[in-house]
Protein backbone atom coordinates (compact mmCIF):
# COMPACT_ATOMS: atom_id res chain seq x y z
CA UNK A 1 0.00 0.00 0.00
CA UNK A 2 1.35 3.44 -0.82
CA UNK A 3 -1.46 5.53 0.60
CA UNK A 4 -4.90 5.34 2.13
CA UNK A 5 -7.74 7.75 1.80
CA UNK A 6 -10.28 7.76 4.61
CA UNK A 7 -13.68 9.33 5.17
CA UNK A 8 -15.09 9.59 8.70
CA UNK A 9 -18.75 10.31 9.38
CA UNK A 10 -19.75 12.22 12.50
CA UNK A 11 -23.16 13.00 13.95
CA UNK A 12 -21.85 16.19 15.54
CA UNK A 13 -18.72 18.29 15.56
CA UNK A 14 -17.45 16.43 18.59
CA UNK A 15 -14.47 14.12 18.60
CA UNK A 16 -16.42 11.15 19.92
CA UNK A 17 -19.27 11.48 17.47
CA UNK A 18 -17.88 9.35 14.61
CA UNK A 19 -20.31 6.59 13.72
CA UNK A 20 -18.36 4.91 10.94
CA UNK A 21 -15.62 5.41 8.40
CA UNK A 22 -14.46 4.07 5.07
CA UNK A 23 -10.87 3.72 3.96
CA UNK A 24 -9.50 3.09 0.47
CA UNK A 25 -6.08 1.45 0.11
CA UNK A 26 -4.13 2.73 -2.87
CA UNK A 27 -1.39 0.35 -4.00
CA UNK A 28 1.55 0.54 -6.35
CA UNK A 29 1.26 -0.42 -10.01
CA UNK A 30 1.75 -4.08 -10.83
CA UNK A 31 2.51 -5.90 -14.08
CA UNK A 32 -1.18 -6.54 -14.51
CA UNK A 33 -2.28 -3.04 -13.51
CA UNK A 34 0.27 -0.48 -14.67
CA UNK A 35 -1.02 2.46 -12.61
CA UNK A 36 -1.77 2.99 -8.89
CA UNK A 37 -5.13 1.47 -8.04
CA UNK A 38 -7.44 0.72 -5.13
CA UNK A 39 -6.79 -2.73 -3.69
CA UNK A 40 -9.12 -2.69 -0.71
CA UNK A 41 -12.10 -0.84 0.70
CA UNK A 42 -12.55 -1.04 4.47
CA UNK A 43 -15.81 0.04 6.05
CA UNK A 44 -15.84 0.18 9.84
CA UNK A 45 -19.06 0.70 11.76
CA UNK A 46 -19.15 1.65 15.43
CA UNK A 47 -21.73 0.87 18.03
CA UNK A 48 -22.90 4.49 17.95
CA UNK A 49 -24.28 4.03 14.43
CA UNK A 50 -28.03 3.57 14.34
CA UNK A 51 -28.83 0.06 13.13
CA UNK A 52 -32.06 1.31 11.58
CA UNK A 53 -30.20 3.91 9.54
CA UNK A 54 -27.62 1.38 8.38
CA UNK A 55 -30.38 -0.89 7.13
CA UNK A 56 -31.66 1.91 4.94
CA UNK A 57 -28.32 2.73 3.33
CA UNK A 58 -28.27 2.47 -0.48
CA UNK A 59 -26.26 -0.76 -0.43
CA UNK A 60 -26.90 -1.27 -4.15
CA UNK A 61 -25.30 2.08 -4.97
CA UNK A 62 -22.34 1.12 -2.79
CA UNK A 63 -21.98 -2.15 -4.70
CA UNK A 64 -22.30 -0.39 -8.05
CA UNK A 65 -19.52 2.01 -7.12
CA UNK A 66 -17.16 -0.68 -5.81
CA UNK A 67 -17.80 -3.01 -8.74
CA UNK A 68 -17.14 -0.17 -11.20
CA UNK A 69 -13.52 -0.08 -10.05
CA UNK A 70 -10.88 -1.84 -12.04
CA UNK A 71 -9.44 -4.03 -10.66
CA UNK A 72 -12.29 -4.81 -8.26
CA UNK A 73 -10.99 -4.35 -4.72
CA UNK A 74 -11.52 -6.55 -1.68
CA UNK A 75 -14.16 -5.16 0.68
CA UNK A 76 -14.04 -5.49 4.44
CA UNK A 77 -17.09 -4.58 6.47
CA UNK A 78 -16.14 -4.49 10.12
CA UNK A 79 -18.36 -3.78 13.11
CA UNK A 80 -16.32 -2.48 16.02
CA UNK A 81 -17.27 -3.30 19.57
CA UNK A 82 -15.93 -1.19 22.41
CA UNK A 83 -16.27 -1.92 26.10
CA UNK A 84 -19.16 -0.15 27.74
CA UNK A 85 -21.10 0.29 24.52
CA UNK A 86 -23.91 -1.76 23.15
CA UNK A 87 -25.36 -1.78 19.70
CA UNK A 88 -22.44 -3.30 17.82
CA UNK A 89 -23.68 -6.85 18.41
CA UNK A 90 -27.14 -5.92 17.13
CA UNK A 91 -25.63 -4.45 13.95
CA UNK A 92 -23.53 -7.57 13.33
CA UNK A 93 -26.52 -9.85 13.96
CA UNK A 94 -28.47 -7.91 11.37
CA UNK A 95 -25.59 -8.39 8.92
CA UNK A 96 -25.55 -12.10 9.80
CA UNK A 97 -29.08 -12.23 8.53
CA UNK A 98 -29.00 -9.71 5.69
CA UNK A 99 -25.84 -10.87 3.88
CA UNK A 100 -26.41 -14.66 3.77
CA UNK A 101 -30.07 -14.16 2.80
CA UNK A 102 -28.85 -11.91 -0.05
CA UNK A 103 -30.83 -8.89 1.11
CA UNK A 104 -27.71 -6.71 0.76
CA UNK A 105 -24.31 -6.94 -0.91
CA UNK A 106 -25.35 -9.94 -2.94
CA UNK A 107 -23.03 -9.30 -5.89
CA UNK A 108 -20.00 -8.75 -3.68
CA UNK A 109 -20.71 -12.00 -1.81
CA UNK A 110 -21.07 -13.89 -5.09
CA UNK A 111 -17.71 -12.59 -6.26
CA UNK A 112 -16.07 -13.64 -3.02
CA UNK A 113 -14.64 -10.17 -2.33
CA UNK A 114 -16.63 -9.44 0.83
CA UNK A 115 -15.35 -10.06 4.33
CA UNK A 116 -17.73 -9.22 7.17
CA UNK A 117 -16.25 -9.25 10.66
CA UNK A 118 -16.82 -8.23 14.25
CA UNK A 119 -13.88 -6.64 16.05
CA UNK A 120 -13.31 -6.99 19.77
CA UNK A 121 -11.05 -4.74 21.78
CA UNK A 122 -8.11 -5.89 23.80
CA UNK A 123 -9.28 -6.21 27.41
CA UNK A 124 -6.15 -4.57 28.72
CA UNK A 125 -5.84 -1.58 26.41
CA UNK A 126 -9.57 -1.29 25.67
CA UNK A 127 -8.95 0.41 22.36
CA UNK A 128 -6.87 -1.92 20.22
CA UNK A 129 -8.81 -4.46 18.22
CA UNK A 130 -7.13 -7.79 18.75
CA UNK A 131 -9.83 -10.42 18.24
CA UNK A 132 -12.18 -10.85 15.33
CA UNK A 133 -15.21 -12.99 14.69
CA UNK A 134 -15.82 -13.33 10.97
CA UNK A 135 -19.14 -14.05 9.35
CA UNK A 136 -17.54 -16.95 7.53
CA UNK A 137 -16.48 -18.48 10.85
CA UNK A 138 -19.97 -18.11 12.28
CA UNK A 139 -21.67 -19.63 9.27
CA UNK A 140 -19.19 -22.48 8.94
CA UNK A 141 -19.35 -23.40 12.58
CA UNK A 142 -21.14 -26.58 13.32
CA UNK A 143 -24.55 -25.64 14.63
CA UNK A 144 -25.72 -28.88 16.18
CA UNK A 145 -24.81 -29.83 19.70
CA UNK A 146 -25.61 -33.05 21.55
CA UNK A 147 -27.55 -32.23 24.68
CA UNK A 148 -28.75 -35.35 26.47
CA UNK A 149 -30.56 -37.16 23.69
CA UNK A 150 -31.61 -34.13 21.67
CA UNK A 151 -29.49 -32.18 19.22
CA UNK A 152 -30.47 -28.51 19.47
CA UNK A 153 -29.54 -26.37 16.52
CA UNK A 154 -27.96 -22.99 17.14
CA UNK A 155 -28.90 -20.06 14.99
CA UNK A 156 -26.20 -17.85 13.47
CA UNK A 157 -26.73 -15.09 16.09
CA UNK A 158 -26.40 -17.71 18.86
CA UNK A 159 -23.20 -19.08 17.36
CA UNK A 160 -21.94 -15.51 17.10
CA UNK A 161 -22.71 -14.83 20.76
CA UNK A 162 -20.95 -18.01 21.71
CA UNK A 163 -17.87 -17.09 19.69
CA UNK A 164 -17.75 -13.63 21.20
CA UNK A 165 -17.76 -15.18 24.67
CA UNK A 166 -15.10 -17.67 23.65
CA UNK A 167 -12.86 -14.95 22.29
CA UNK A 168 -13.35 -13.12 25.56
CA UNK A 169 -12.31 -16.21 27.52
CA UNK A 170 -15.73 -17.33 28.85
CA UNK A 171 -15.76 -20.59 26.91
CA UNK A 172 -17.37 -23.18 29.23
CA UNK A 173 -19.62 -20.87 31.16
CA UNK A 174 -21.22 -19.24 28.13
CA UNK A 175 -21.70 -22.54 26.29
CA UNK A 176 -23.49 -24.11 29.26
CA UNK A 177 -25.59 -21.00 29.70
CA UNK A 178 -26.58 -20.98 26.03
CA UNK A 179 -27.53 -24.68 25.96
CA UNK A 180 -29.56 -24.24 29.11
CA UNK A 181 -31.51 -21.45 27.49
CA UNK A 182 -32.52 -23.61 24.54
CA UNK B 1 -9.27 33.13 49.20
CA UNK B 2 -5.80 32.24 48.01
CA UNK B 3 -4.74 31.03 51.45
CA UNK B 4 -7.81 28.84 51.86
CA UNK B 5 -7.74 27.21 48.41
CA UNK B 6 -4.63 25.17 47.55
CA UNK B 7 -3.09 26.54 44.32
CA UNK B 8 -3.09 23.17 42.56
CA UNK B 9 -6.85 22.84 43.15
CA UNK B 10 -7.39 26.26 41.62
CA UNK B 11 -5.19 25.26 38.68
CA UNK B 12 -7.29 22.15 38.12
CA UNK B 13 -10.52 24.13 38.29
CA UNK B 14 -9.39 26.82 35.87
CA UNK B 15 -8.07 24.16 33.48
CA UNK B 16 -11.36 22.25 33.63
CA UNK B 17 -13.27 25.39 32.68
CA UNK B 18 -10.94 26.51 29.92
CA UNK B 19 -9.17 23.62 28.19
CA UNK B 20 -11.43 20.56 28.02
CA UNK B 21 -14.71 22.15 26.99
CA UNK B 22 -12.87 23.61 24.00
CA UNK B 23 -12.45 20.12 22.61
CA UNK B 24 -15.65 18.66 23.94
CA UNK B 25 -18.44 20.99 25.09
CA UNK B 26 -20.20 17.96 26.58
CA UNK B 27 -17.53 17.86 29.25
CA UNK B 28 -18.59 21.10 30.83
CA UNK B 29 -19.11 24.80 30.52
CA UNK B 30 -16.37 26.90 29.04
CA UNK B 31 -15.61 30.15 30.78
CA UNK B 32 -15.73 33.25 28.66
CA UNK B 33 -12.73 35.54 28.43
CA UNK B 34 -14.63 38.09 30.50
CA UNK B 35 -15.18 35.54 33.26
CA UNK B 36 -11.54 34.50 33.22
CA UNK B 37 -10.65 38.20 33.36
CA UNK B 38 -12.84 38.64 36.45
CA UNK B 39 -11.15 35.66 38.12
CA UNK B 40 -7.79 37.23 37.40
CA UNK B 41 -8.78 40.27 39.50
CA UNK B 42 -9.12 38.22 42.70
CA UNK B 43 -5.47 38.16 43.68
CA UNK B 44 -1.99 38.01 42.24
CA UNK B 45 -1.90 34.21 42.29
CA UNK B 46 -5.18 33.93 40.41
CA UNK B 47 -4.02 36.58 37.96
CA UNK B 48 -0.88 34.58 37.30
CA UNK B 49 -2.89 31.42 36.60
CA UNK B 50 -5.64 33.11 34.57
CA UNK B 51 -3.40 35.18 32.37
CA UNK B 52 -2.29 32.23 30.29
CA UNK B 53 -5.87 31.19 29.51
CA UNK B 54 -6.91 34.77 28.94
CA UNK B 55 -4.40 35.22 26.15
CA UNK B 56 -3.72 31.63 25.03
CA UNK B 57 -6.08 32.05 22.11
CA UNK B 58 -6.56 35.43 20.47
CA UNK B 59 -9.17 36.30 17.86
CA UNK B 60 -8.34 39.05 15.40
CA UNK B 61 -11.05 40.50 13.17
CA UNK B 62 -9.08 43.01 11.14
CA UNK B 63 -5.71 44.51 10.45
CA UNK B 64 -6.54 47.18 13.06
CA UNK B 65 -7.15 44.41 15.63
CA UNK B 66 -3.83 42.80 14.77
CA UNK B 67 -2.03 46.13 15.08
CA UNK B 68 -3.67 46.65 18.49
CA UNK B 69 -2.47 43.24 19.58
CA UNK B 70 1.06 44.04 18.46
CA UNK B 71 0.94 47.37 20.32
CA UNK B 72 -0.29 45.58 23.44
CA UNK B 73 2.58 43.11 23.21
CA UNK B 74 5.10 45.88 22.64
CA UNK B 75 3.77 48.04 25.50
CA UNK B 76 3.45 45.26 28.07
CA UNK B 77 5.65 45.77 31.11
CA UNK B 78 7.23 42.68 32.62
CA UNK B 79 5.88 41.87 36.06
CA UNK B 80 7.76 39.46 38.24
CA UNK B 81 6.00 36.10 38.44
CA UNK B 82 3.41 36.92 35.78
CA UNK B 83 3.92 35.30 32.36
CA UNK B 84 4.46 37.80 29.56
CA UNK B 85 1.99 38.10 26.70
CA UNK B 86 4.51 36.60 24.32
CA UNK B 87 4.64 33.51 26.53
CA UNK B 88 0.87 33.30 26.84
CA UNK B 89 -0.29 33.63 23.23
CA UNK B 90 -0.39 30.15 21.71
CA UNK B 91 -3.03 30.49 19.02
CA UNK B 92 -4.13 33.28 16.72
CA UNK B 93 -7.41 33.07 14.89
CA UNK B 94 -8.00 35.58 12.14
CA UNK B 95 -11.66 36.02 11.28
CA UNK B 96 -12.42 37.87 8.10
CA UNK B 97 -15.97 38.88 7.30
CA UNK B 98 -17.36 41.27 4.72
CA UNK B 99 -15.61 43.11 1.91
CA UNK B 100 -12.19 41.79 0.92
CA UNK B 101 -9.70 44.56 1.38
CA UNK B 102 -5.98 44.97 1.07
CA UNK B 103 -4.45 41.64 2.09
CA UNK B 104 -2.27 41.58 5.16
CA UNK B 105 -2.30 37.95 6.29
CA UNK B 106 1.13 37.40 4.76
CA UNK B 107 2.60 39.77 7.36
CA UNK B 108 1.46 37.82 10.41
CA UNK B 109 4.38 35.46 10.73
CA UNK B 110 6.88 38.24 10.07
CA UNK B 111 5.43 40.43 12.85
CA UNK B 112 5.23 37.59 15.33
CA UNK B 113 8.74 36.40 14.68
CA UNK B 114 10.02 39.94 15.10
CA UNK B 115 8.67 39.75 18.67
CA UNK B 116 10.20 36.33 19.36
CA UNK B 117 6.80 34.72 19.24
CA UNK B 118 7.11 31.18 18.01
CA UNK B 119 3.53 30.16 17.31
CA UNK B 120 3.14 26.82 15.59
CA UNK B 121 1.68 27.18 12.11
CA UNK B 122 -1.11 24.79 13.07
CA UNK B 123 -2.15 27.32 15.68
CA UNK B 124 -2.66 30.09 13.16
CA UNK B 125 -6.22 29.86 11.89
CA UNK B 126 -7.74 31.84 9.06
CA UNK B 127 -11.52 31.96 8.95
CA UNK B 128 -13.20 33.53 5.96
CA UNK B 129 -16.89 33.99 6.55
CA UNK B 130 -19.40 35.74 4.29
CA UNK B 131 -16.56 37.57 2.54
CA UNK B 132 -16.75 39.04 -0.93
CA UNK B 133 -14.57 40.95 -3.33
CA UNK B 134 -16.23 44.32 -4.07
CA UNK B 135 -16.82 45.00 -7.71
CA UNK B 136 -14.37 47.64 -8.88
CA UNK B 137 -17.05 49.09 -11.18
CA UNK B 138 -19.65 49.56 -8.47
CA UNK B 139 -20.16 52.81 -6.65
CA UNK B 140 -17.65 52.92 -3.82
CA UNK B 141 -19.86 55.24 -1.77
CA UNK B 142 -22.58 52.60 -1.59
CA UNK B 143 -22.73 50.77 1.72
CA UNK B 144 -24.54 47.78 0.23
CA UNK B 145 -22.42 45.31 -1.76
CA UNK B 146 -23.43 44.60 -5.31
CA UNK B 147 -25.14 41.24 -4.96
CA UNK B 148 -24.34 40.30 -8.55
CA UNK B 149 -20.62 40.36 -7.80
CA UNK B 150 -20.85 39.11 -4.25
CA UNK B 151 -18.22 36.41 -4.83
CA UNK B 152 -15.73 35.05 -2.37
CA UNK B 153 -12.06 35.88 -2.99
CA UNK B 154 -10.24 33.43 -5.23
CA UNK B 155 -6.88 34.20 -3.72
CA UNK B 156 -5.44 35.67 -0.55
CA UNK B 157 -2.85 37.50 -2.55
CA UNK B 158 -5.21 39.59 -4.66
CA UNK B 159 -3.68 43.08 -4.95
CA UNK B 160 -0.27 41.85 -3.82
CA UNK B 161 2.79 41.89 -6.07
CA UNK B 162 3.32 38.60 -7.86
CA UNK B 163 6.75 38.41 -6.28
CA UNK B 164 5.29 37.79 -2.81
CA UNK B 165 5.99 34.12 -2.11
CA UNK B 166 3.11 31.89 -1.05
CA UNK B 167 5.20 30.59 1.82
CA UNK B 168 4.48 33.85 3.64
CA UNK B 169 0.93 32.68 4.23
CA UNK B 170 1.78 30.84 7.35
CA UNK B 171 -1.50 29.41 8.61
CA UNK B 172 -2.23 25.70 8.55
CA UNK B 173 -5.94 25.90 9.35
CA UNK B 174 -8.51 27.38 6.98
CA UNK B 175 -12.21 27.70 7.81
CA UNK B 176 -14.62 28.77 5.09
CA UNK B 177 -18.29 29.50 5.65
CA UNK B 178 -21.17 31.32 3.98
CA UNK B 179 -19.23 31.87 0.79
CA UNK B 180 -20.43 32.13 -2.75
CA UNK B 181 -18.12 31.07 -5.58
CA UNK B 182 -18.68 31.35 -9.26
CA UNK B 183 -17.18 27.92 -9.98
CA UNK B 184 -15.61 24.98 -8.16
CA UNK B 185 -12.29 25.95 -9.67
CA UNK B 186 -12.47 29.28 -7.79
CA UNK B 187 -12.74 27.44 -4.46
CA UNK B 188 -9.87 25.13 -5.41
CA UNK B 189 -7.76 28.09 -6.42
CA UNK B 190 -8.32 29.77 -3.06
CA UNK B 191 -7.28 26.58 -1.24
CA UNK B 192 -4.29 25.81 -3.43
CA UNK B 193 -3.15 29.39 -2.97
CA UNK B 194 -2.36 28.66 0.69
CA UNK B 195 0.72 26.53 0.69
CA UNK B 196 0.82 25.25 4.26
CA UNK B 197 -2.76 24.20 4.84
CA UNK B 198 -3.21 21.12 6.99
CA UNK B 199 -6.82 21.37 8.11
CA UNK B 200 -9.50 22.72 5.80
CA UNK B 201 -13.11 23.18 6.92
CA UNK B 202 -16.03 24.43 4.91
CA UNK B 203 -19.73 24.88 5.45
CA UNK B 204 -22.55 26.67 3.69
CA UNK B 205 -20.76 27.35 0.43
CA UNK B 206 -22.42 27.68 -2.95
CA UNK B 207 -21.45 27.79 -6.60
CA UNK B 208 -23.29 29.95 -9.11
CA UNK B 209 -22.44 27.77 -12.06
CA UNK B 210 -24.07 24.78 -10.39
CA UNK B 211 -22.85 21.26 -9.88
CA UNK B 212 -20.13 21.26 -12.50
CA UNK B 213 -17.03 19.29 -11.56
CA UNK B 214 -13.94 20.33 -13.52
CA UNK B 215 -11.37 17.72 -14.55
CA UNK B 216 -8.63 17.24 -11.92
CA UNK B 217 -5.33 18.98 -12.39
CA UNK B 218 -2.44 16.92 -11.07
CA UNK B 219 -0.10 19.04 -8.99
CA UNK B 220 3.25 17.58 -8.13
CA UNK B 221 4.15 20.56 -5.93
CA UNK B 222 2.63 21.22 -2.53
CA UNK B 223 1.27 17.71 -2.27
CA UNK B 224 -0.31 16.50 0.93
CA UNK B 225 2.30 15.38 3.39
CA UNK B 226 0.28 12.93 5.40
CA UNK B 227 -2.04 13.95 8.15
CA UNK B 228 -4.09 16.67 6.51
CA UNK B 229 -7.85 16.56 6.65
CA UNK B 230 -10.72 18.21 4.89
CA UNK B 231 -13.94 18.63 6.88
CA UNK B 232 -17.36 19.64 5.61
CA UNK B 233 -20.63 20.28 7.40
CA UNK B 234 -23.92 22.08 6.78
CA UNK B 235 -23.82 21.15 3.11
CA UNK B 236 -26.52 22.12 0.64
CA UNK B 237 -25.83 19.41 -1.96
CA UNK B 238 -23.85 16.62 -0.36
CA UNK B 239 -23.47 14.56 -3.55
CA UNK B 240 -21.82 17.50 -5.26
CA UNK B 241 -19.73 18.61 -2.29
CA UNK B 242 -18.50 15.04 -1.79
CA UNK B 243 -17.27 15.07 -5.41
CA UNK B 244 -15.54 18.40 -4.76
CA UNK B 245 -13.84 16.94 -1.67
CA UNK B 246 -12.48 14.03 -3.67
CA UNK B 247 -11.48 16.34 -6.51
CA UNK B 248 -9.49 18.38 -4.03
CA UNK B 249 -7.87 15.19 -2.73
CA UNK B 250 -7.08 14.12 -6.30
CA UNK B 251 -5.32 17.42 -6.86
CA UNK B 252 -3.44 17.33 -3.60
CA UNK B 253 -1.97 13.83 -3.61
CA UNK B 254 1.48 13.20 -4.95
CA UNK B 255 1.59 12.18 -8.58
CA UNK B 256 2.71 8.62 -7.76
CA UNK B 257 -0.50 8.10 -5.77
CA UNK B 258 -2.93 9.34 -8.37
CA UNK B 259 -5.48 6.74 -9.38
CA UNK B 260 -7.68 7.01 -12.46
CA UNK B 261 -10.41 9.67 -12.67
CA UNK B 262 -12.95 6.83 -12.65
CA UNK B 263 -11.54 5.57 -9.35
CA UNK B 264 -11.89 9.01 -7.75
CA UNK B 265 -15.51 9.14 -8.88
CA UNK B 266 -16.14 5.63 -7.55
CA UNK B 267 -14.59 6.54 -4.18
CA UNK B 268 -16.82 9.58 -3.86
CA UNK B 269 -19.85 7.42 -4.74
CA UNK B 270 -18.91 4.85 -2.09
CA UNK B 271 -18.46 7.63 0.44
CA UNK B 272 -21.81 9.13 -0.54
CA UNK B 273 -23.61 5.79 -0.27
CA UNK B 274 -22.36 5.44 3.30
CA UNK B 275 -23.75 8.77 4.44
CA UNK B 276 -26.34 8.30 7.17
CA UNK B 277 -29.30 10.67 7.57
CA UNK B 278 -27.88 11.57 10.98
CA UNK B 279 -24.40 12.44 9.61
CA UNK B 280 -23.63 16.08 10.24
CA UNK B 281 -19.93 16.27 9.51
CA UNK B 282 -17.62 14.41 7.13
CA UNK B 283 -13.85 14.29 7.42
CA UNK B 284 -11.68 13.25 4.49
CA UNK B 285 -8.03 12.47 5.15
CA UNK B 286 -5.09 10.80 3.54
CA UNK B 287 -2.10 8.97 4.91
CA UNK B 288 0.98 7.53 3.27
CA UNK B 289 2.48 4.10 3.84
CA UNK B 290 3.37 3.54 7.47
CA UNK B 291 1.68 6.75 8.55
CA UNK B 292 -1.40 6.98 10.68
CA UNK B 293 -4.39 8.97 9.65
CA UNK B 294 -5.86 10.85 12.55
CA UNK B 295 -9.26 12.26 11.76
CA UNK B 296 -10.88 14.83 14.00
CA UNK B 297 -12.32 12.28 16.38
CA UNK B 298 -8.92 10.88 17.25
CA UNK B 299 -9.61 7.41 15.88
CA UNK B 300 -6.45 6.02 14.34
CA UNK B 301 -6.85 4.12 11.12
CA UNK B 302 -4.15 1.50 10.94
CA UNK B 303 -2.89 -0.37 7.90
Amino acid sequence: MIAALGVTYQIAELRESATHFVEFDIVEPTKRHPSPHIAAVRICVRASAEAGELQLLPWNALEDAVLSLSPIPAVELCVEHRPGTDGAEGIFKWLLDAVPTRSILERMSDRGILDVRFALTDRRTEWRFCEFVTMQEVLMYTQEYARDVSKPKLTAPQVFELMVHWKQGNRQLSFRKLLESL
Amino acid sequence: MYHRLPPEIFDDVITAFTVWPTFNPALGVRMTKREIGQCSLVCRHWARRCRYWLFASVIVHSRADFDSLLRLIDAAVEIDGIPSLVECIQEIEIKHRGAWEVPWFHQILQHLQARDMDIEKENIVLEICDAYVPDSDSDSSSTQPDVKSHYAPRSLSTSLPRTVPRSLFSHEVLRLSDLRFRTVRDLLRLIHDQADLTFIFWKRISFDEGAVIPPPTVRSRRAWAGVETLTISEWSDIAFEMRVMFLLAAEKVKSDKVVSAKAWTAMSEVALALLLPSSRQIVLGMRGEGETFLPMDGHVLTP
